[in-house]
């Protein structure tokens, strides 16, 4: 008797028992959004547990005075929201949030815009010129391996507390996994498909710019979204040394005074606009490259 | 003069001969189908005459003229779709950019030129009328490669191989991993094209029955081969040189119990598929049937032993 695939179907709760590479254990979207969920839920509830210990022991210690400042609750970071977001910078006169936000987006952008495409480009190169690649790999390389966030401090004695040290900062936390992975995907284009390409006719700038660059491009992009973590660690770093605006500037400030209802929400303000970021760089690959990782 | 012709092509890789002493003229309007075991060296064949390689020593000529580099007067389609079409292109892209390729300049591409422009319009005009004779849907023109199946992948490459009108079309198991019923297509579109020896065609296939009806002359390679002096030699040579009737459909029922496909087919088994079973094959066995073959039998004297 021919039996139908719902009614083979077992339930969730049943088919989770062994989930193990199942692919009819792929959860639905109402469950992948709950299941997101409850890590959030577990550091909220943590936190908060964690949060009126620690007030209780300030009270007991100091007696029957709450000066616990570390972990603030979460009534508390509100009020930290609603100072960062209403209080005037002193220069400019705006939310000292907008005036650090601006700050940091526009070297964050300064840093990527002169930054990308000479990795780019250098990427490219290397990865359809072997005698490129052979030169500059290795130093590549073995650069690639120096954390960025101890060159900040060079880059500020070198360059001084102007803008330059803090674009420079970014620019070596994503160049050099950005030029490599360019690297390893315009390497692994066919030799047979560029060739192909020589049959017609093509020369090499335009195998170059209408071959192997649109092909590599979804590649190239999310090399960029991975490599935003790191860039922005590396601004924040630059920020904390030597700055006069800058959610790193800012954060930096407020730890003198141990203001962590300020600090958090500057925290998550950072997480927030890296995901938006991240997102939206995952929208515009699905969006521009829809051939990509299609066989 | 031949269209084509290998003038004692040999290709040495480090540590291993693939070819030795290959010397194989084709005149133009011939449909040759290679066929050998697998690392016999069909494919460096293929890759020599494309001019993907090198011969190590010898030469390989199109019209009289030695290929050095990738050749312009060939066009290619290889078996997987991803080495023939850019998959950030649509169909049309795809075809029109080789025909944009050989007739403007790269300044003229550059600037964005009126010419440019003309030739670009003109590029997808013969792009469009291009895919329609290779039978694909006019809605398939603004696809990208991966959005259609197999075949159509396929006739989108031979379209695109054939839009800068190669002297040689050079093709590398197009049939190889595809349905029956898309093969047969295939196959079907590849005589359409060739239509009698309208242009030469160098067809390279791991299945000996689709070379024996497909080609109008089949080569067999093999390495399997001694000399007559009881030495063995290094490197794949022609075996086996033979016209067949060519250029049939290989599903026409009229051919399938023809006793001189089923003999060709014997033929090759034995002699490049499987040569004399255990015993290698001695360079005196060697089949030429083809009445413009020239000897492809190496002086022993001057092939160094290995």
């Amino acid at each position: 008797m021919q039996t139908s695939a719902s009614s083979t179907q077992r339930p969730w709760w049943k088919r989770i028992r062994n989930p193990f590479l199942r692919t009819d254990c792929v959860p639905t979207r109402t469950i992948a959004a709950i299941l997101a969920i409850i890590p959030f839920l577990v550091l909220c509830g943590t936190y908060i547990h964690k949060a009126k210990q620690r007030h209780a022991a300030s009270i007991v210690e100091n007696d029957g005075i709450d000066k616990e400042k570390i972990m603030p609750y979460p009534k508390q970071i509100l009020a930290g929201v609603k100072t960062i977001a209403l209080k005037e910078d002193m220069r400019l006169k705006q939310p000292i949030l907008k005036v650090d936000t601006i700050a940091s987006g526009k070297r964050l952008l300064w840093a990527y815009a002169y930054g990308v495409g000479i990795a780019v480009l250098l990427g490219l190169h290397m990865g359809a010129f072997p005698y490129c690649g052979a030169m500059f790999g290795p130093v590549i390389r073995v650069l690639g391996f120096v954390p960025p966030i101890l060159i900040s401090p060079v880059l500020v004695i070198a360059f001084g507390i102007d803008e330059l040290p803090k674009i420079m900062a970014v620019i070596i936390g994503f160049f050099f996994s950005v030029t490599l992975a360019t690297y390893n995907a315009a390497s692994e284009v066919p030799m047979k498909l560029i060739q192909g390409k020589q049959s017609l006719g093509l020369s090499q700038f335009e195998i170059l710019y209408r071959v192997i660059l649109p092909g590599i491009a979804p590649k190239v992009v999310t090399a960029i979204r991975e490599s935003l973590q790191m860039g922005v660690a590396c601004l924040m770093a630059a920020e904390f040394l030597a700055a006069s605006a800058g959610i790193g500037y800012r954060v930096y400030l407020l730890k003198r005074n141990m203001l962590m209802d300020q600090i958090i929400p500057y925290v998550l303000w950072v997480a927030l606009l890296c995901f938006i970021i991240d997102r939206l760089l995952g929208v515009w690959i699905s969006w521009r490259y829809p051939w990509f990782n299609k066989k | 003069m031949s269209n084509i012709l290998f003038h004692e092509v040999g290709m040495r890789f480090p540590g291993r001969t693939i070819l030795n002493r290959v010397h194989l003229p084709v005149s133009a309007g011939e449909l040759v189908t290679a066929v050998g075991p697998s690392g016999c060296g069909k494919s460096t064949l293929l890759n020599l005459l494309f001019g993907a390689l090198s011969p190590s020593f010898g030469s390989v000529a199109i019209d009289g003229e030695e290929v050095s580099g990738v050749s312009t007067k060939a066009g290619i389609v290889y078996q997987d779709y991803r080495l023939n079409l850019m998959p950030h292109a649509t169909v049309l892209d795809n075809v029109a950019l080789g025909y944009e390729g050989l007739h403007s300049n790269l300044s003229e591409r550059l600037l964005l030129l009126p010419s440019y422009w003309r030739v670009r319009r003109e590029a997808r005009e013969r792009a469009r009328a291009l895919l329609a004779d290779v039978g694909l849907p006019t809605d398939a023109e603004k696809k990208f490669p991966h959005e259609l199946s197999g075949g159509m992948q396929q006739r989108v490459a031979i379209a695109l191989a054939l839009i800068t009108e190669p002297k040689v079309l050079v093709m590398d198991e197009p049939c190889s991993g595809l349905d029956e019923t898309t093969r047969r297509g295939i196959q079907d579109l590849v005589l359409e094209k060739w239509d009698g020896g309208k242009m030469t065609i160098f067809f390279v296939s791991h299945d000996l029955r689709e070379a024996v009806f497909l080609g109008s002359r089949v080569i067999g390679l093999s390495q399997h081969w001694t000399y007559d002096d009881g030495a063995s030699g290094n490197g794949a040579l022609v075996v086996v040189d033979i016209e067949t009737p060519g250029g049939r459909q290989m599903h026409d029922q009229r051919y399938k119990l023809d006793a001189a496909f089923l003999d060709s087919v014997e033929l090759i088994r034995r002699t490049a598929i499987e040569p004399n079973g255990q015993k290698p094959l001695k360079l005196s066995e060697r089949v030429t049937t083809h009445s413009d073959a020239v000897s492809v039998e190496p002086r022993a004297k001057e092939v160094s032993h290995e």
